[in-house]
């Protein structure tokens, strides 16, 4: 899996690009948390919009980095979720747990505020 | 073979209540709109073609118990939660109490939504009935007289008038029973739990529940992949939410309708039946999660794969395969 990266002011901009199985949940969660740090500034939008495949242990690996942001008081947000993604975080109910947005300008809004 | 579910509740059991009684009932007469039937059949039709499946049906609310029959004149049952009291008044109408039984138990393991039902199983105080438990615990006894004694129960274990043997059991150790072959499997629960694969001829049901499959656990997925594979019907503990799952209830022994689905394509099977509701959950949520499950199969299913059919248990369903 491909991962790009953007620094937008104080905030990191990740695009996972392809699937999160689990030939690449291990990989994606190490970058992740990379990302996050581990202080309370650090703050990543993750950019859903090139994931076409997201399995258990992919959701499990954005749990991690959820839990990770509760206790460093580090942010997380996702957005641009693809249509099967926002089903299977709704099927999951991932989505009454992480932030996720329509879009990105919300989405870094929301981690500016 | 064929599966009766006599008790598919999770942890505790649950009645519905006058509120929810009624809210069924708000539904099925806005369906009916003021129509008439002119016969009992018609009636029945309405109830089957046009009332929403949570109007119609109701979950039940008995702890897990599943009778697993193969035509052998022996019973074949898969725990004792409250469930096993119905099974077990419905054995006393089928045999009354002059015609001894041979009724053979399989115990995930022995927390107490799951032995619960056995006070209450009245073959058990009939002499002649034998009843076989098998478990892979090491002293399963000790929980059955810890519920039956004073102060839990007034008829201790020692009264009931069964021939009660309890037999032992070891994963990858598989034994005959009833016609069947049973292979024993552990499981991720507090205390551990052990799932049974009953096999007979081509068919083959897994029955595994109270047990918590963690994404992470590679080479324990495996394990059930290689257990599930190609069975005709996978009983599964489902639950939980996987968000729940591996947060607020990670390490509480359970599993999700998610890792469900991922095991059973991994394994091939035939027909998944999600097991172990929630108690706190109504049947219009255990409904909704069902339908989320077909959804979920589709979206997971590999081109050109065998749909996986997925089913619900409710009490009373039965299944033949």
């Amino acid at each position: 899996m491909n991962i790009q990266s953007e620094v937008k002011g104080n905030i990191s901009v990740l695009k996972p690009i392809g699937r999160i199985d689990q030939n690449s949940a291990a990989s994606f969660q190490e970058s992740l948390l990379a990302t996050l740090g581990a202080g309370k500034d650090c703050a990543v939008a993750l950019d859903m919009s090139a994931v076409d495949f997201l399995s258990s242990i992919g959701l499990r690996a954005l749990m991690v980095a959820h839990k990770h942001c509760q206790a460093s008081g580090a942010k997380l947000v996702l957005f641009s979720l693809t249509p099967i993604v926002r089903e299977v975080f709704s099927i999951s109910r991932f989505d009454q747990v992480l932030r996720c947005f329509d879009a990105r300008e919300p989405a870094l809004a929301s981690l500016s505020a | 073979m064929r599966v009766k579910i006599w008790g598919c509740r999770g942890s505790l059991p649950v009645a519905m209540s006058t509120n929810r009684v009624r809210a069924k009932l708000q539904v099925a007469l806005k369906a009916a709109a003021g129509r008439t039937f002119d016969s009992e059949a018609a009636l029945e039709k309405f109830i089957s073609d046009e009332l929403p499946w949570p109007a119609s049906h109701s979950f039940g609310g008995n702890t897990s118990c599943v009778q697993i029959s193969s035509g052998s004149p022996e019973y074949v049952i898969c725990d004792m939660g409250s469930g096993l009291r119905e099974f077990g008044v419905s054995m006393m109408m089928a045999h009354g109490p002059a015609r001894p039984q041979i009724y053979n138990f399989f115990m995930s393991h022995l927390h107490w939504d799951h032995i619960m039902g056995f006070p209450f199983f009245p073959p058990a105080y009939i002499p002649g009935n034998k009843i076989r438990i098998h478990s892979c615990h090491p002293d399963p006894r000790a929980a059955f007289l810890r519920q039956q004694s004073a102060p839990c129960f007034p008829v201790h274990l020692d009264q009931l008038s069964a021939d009660i043997e309890f037999v032992a059991m070891r994963p990858g150790e598989a034994i005959s029973v009833a016609g069947t072959r049973v292979h024993a499997l552990l499981q991720n629960h507090e205390g551990d739990s052990y799932g049974y694969r009953f096999e007979k001829d081509e068919n083959s049901i897994v029955y595994t529940t109270d047990s918590e499959h963690k994404p992470e656990d590679v080479a324990g997925a495996a394990r059930f992949v290689e257990f599930f594979r190609n069975a005709g019907l996978v009983i599964f503990d489902a639950q939980y939410s996987l968000a729940d799952m591996v947060s607020l209830k990670e390490d509480w022994g359970h599993s999700s309708n998610i890792s469900a689905v991922e095991l059973c394509h991994q394994a091939h099977v035939k027909r998944l039946l999600l097991f172990h509701h929630e108690p706190a959950y109504d049947d219009t949520m255990l409904y909704q999660i069902w339908q989320e499950t077909i959804r979920y199969e589709e979206l997971m299913r590999d081109g050109g794969a065998p749909p996986l059919e997925v089913s619900t248990a409710y009490d009373g369903l039965e299944i033949d395969l």
